[in-house]
């Protein structure tokens, strides 16, 4: 995971409120203070009703500044990798209506094997 | 690149037009929370074969919204099957090709149904708005908050808080005011409803994961009293049933594994990805979710057709959220999951 420097403010200082507040949104990683199994980690983060990440490897979390107050509060260890701003795709990631179309008239069209270049 | 909900359509249109041998479309009787209409893509070689009695196969993708390369997929597996059986080509996919001649046998031996985008107003808002989004867009009544989570809102031990699953509408695991109170699922229910499906596959992201039964709690296979009829629904509150332990059957979660090892194979055979199958409960608790419903079908009601439900987590988990939900190049991935669901409809046709 990144090492970028955690957005959100610690616990104390003061914070944003209102609708900029609600705008925050931070990726993280969370483990438990104390040891504690995995399971009792996990039992703890789902009482929490928290957008939980489907990572194998541990839990992670897409948290609003709020819930993230409220895992530090619950003296969880909580890893802050980056803030996710609330933002539409990048643009250039979405295809054109004229390439989906020549896509598929080729990939209908053509006689010889599909190979991955033609995709 | 990604298809905008529109540009999926197209090509859901398009197959149908261009191969109607091969192809029908089937619009849902729902349409979503913001009125969109929805299809399906029905595959199937032409025969004097009543599609009845083929095995089914219903393949459905972009449940959660910013997962957003599993549409994607679906609609270029459609079009490699219908390109090889018309043109007589391999489906070449990194390391591993499909001959014509075996693609057309599971053509020929199966129905494959493709919902490819289950939540078509939440593929537009990440679009446009949110690229984090994962739920439809439901209004909800007295709240701030929309969206429910499509994946906690079937009838599977529904509005039970286990894990992740919510009963609070601002939460992205939100269930819902009611078991299928979302149009879009109703149309998912509705083609179990109506149509032969032996296997069913909700494609999601990310993790590399092949998950089978159950969701809600560790699998057992020696009580076949402890089963999720026992159990209440609706509660908003997690099982609280120390020890529970969810009744499989030992030959049909043996099937789930047998299926779950060959798609896992025949991922890995493209690039090497090495997908883990596992139970769902492993990755976290969840209730209500589609693949767990679609096995649960007969077993609620014996009259209801048996369907083998899984749900594949495609992709890795990335360096950040955006990445591993939709990559910059998704393509390695949609081609090994492709290769897994070629898998999965050969074990569908070899019964």
């Amino acid at each position: 995971m990144s090492d970028s420097t955690p957005a959100a403010p610690p616990p104390g200082e003061p914070s944003p409120t209102g609708q900029d507040r609600q705008a925050e949104r931070y990726e993280v990683t969370v483990e438990a203070a104390s040891p504690e199994s995995a399971d009792e980690l996990t039992v703890r983060v789902s009482a929490m009703d928290l957008d939980r990440l489907p990572d194998r490897e541990g839990v992670r979390l897409l948290v609003d500044a709020e819930a993230l107050d409220r895992l530090r509060a619950q003296g969880l260890q909580v890893q802050v990798h980056r803030s996710v701003p609330v933002q539409p795709l990048d643009p250039s990631l979405i295809a054109a209506d004229q390439d989906v179309a020549d896509w598929l008239s080729e990939r209908l069209a053509s006689p010889g094997s599909a190979t991955d270049e033609e995709r | 690149m990604y298809r905008t909900v529109a540009q999926l359509d197209s090509v859901v249109e398009q197959l149908a037009t261009t191969a109607p041998d091969l192809c029908t479309r089937l619009t849902l009787p729902e349409t979503s929370v913001l009125g969109v209409a929805v299809s399906a893509l029905r595959v199937a070689a032409p025969g004097a074969v009543a599609a009845d009695s083929l095995p089914g196969v219903l393949l459905i993708g972009g449940t959660h919204a910013r997962e957003l390369m599993n549409p994607d997929l679906l609609v270029e597996l459609a079009v490699d099957l219908v390109a090889a059986y018309r043109n007589g080509t391999d489906i070449v996919l990194g390391g591993r090709t499909w001959p014509a001649a075996q693609v057309r046998a599971v053509l020929e031996a199966v129905v494959l149904h493709l919902l490819p985008c289950v939540n078509p107003d939440g593929r537009t808002y990440v679009m446009t708005v949110d690229d984090m989004w994962r739920k439809n867009r439901r209004d909800n009544p007295r709240t701030s908050c929309d969206g429910v989570d499509l994946n906690r809102n079937t009838g599977i031990v529904w509005g039970v808080t286990e894990g992740q699953t919510s009963c609070t509408p601002c939460t992205d695991i939100y269930c819902g005011t009611a078991a299928f109170s979302e149009p879009e699922n109703r149309n998912v229910k509705y083609l179990l409803d109506t149509q032969r499906i032996d296997h069913f596959a909700d494609v999601h992201s990310f993790s590399e994961l092949v998950i089978y039964p159950w969701g809600h709690a560790v699998n057992q296979s020696t009580d076949p009293r402890q089963n999720f009829s026992i159990l209440p629904t609706g509660t908003c509150r997690p099982l609280n049933r120390p020890g529970y332990k969810e009744y499989i059957a030992a030959d049909d979660l043996a099937l789930f594994q047998k299926v779950a090892g060959r798609i896992v194979t025949e991922i890995a055979a493209v690039r090497g990805r090495n997908y883990t199958p596992e139970p769902g409960v492993t990755l976290y608790p969840t209730t209500g979710t589609h693949s767990d419903y679609a096995w649960s079908r007969h077993l609620a009601d014996p009259s209801l057709h048996r369907t083998y439900g899984i749900t594949i987590e495609t992709g890795p988990s990335g360096p950040d959220a955006a990445e591993s939900f939709h990559p910059r190049d998704p393509e390695p991935i949609k081609r090994e999951v492709e290769s897994g669901l070629l898998g999965l409809l050969q074990a569908a046709a070899e019964g």
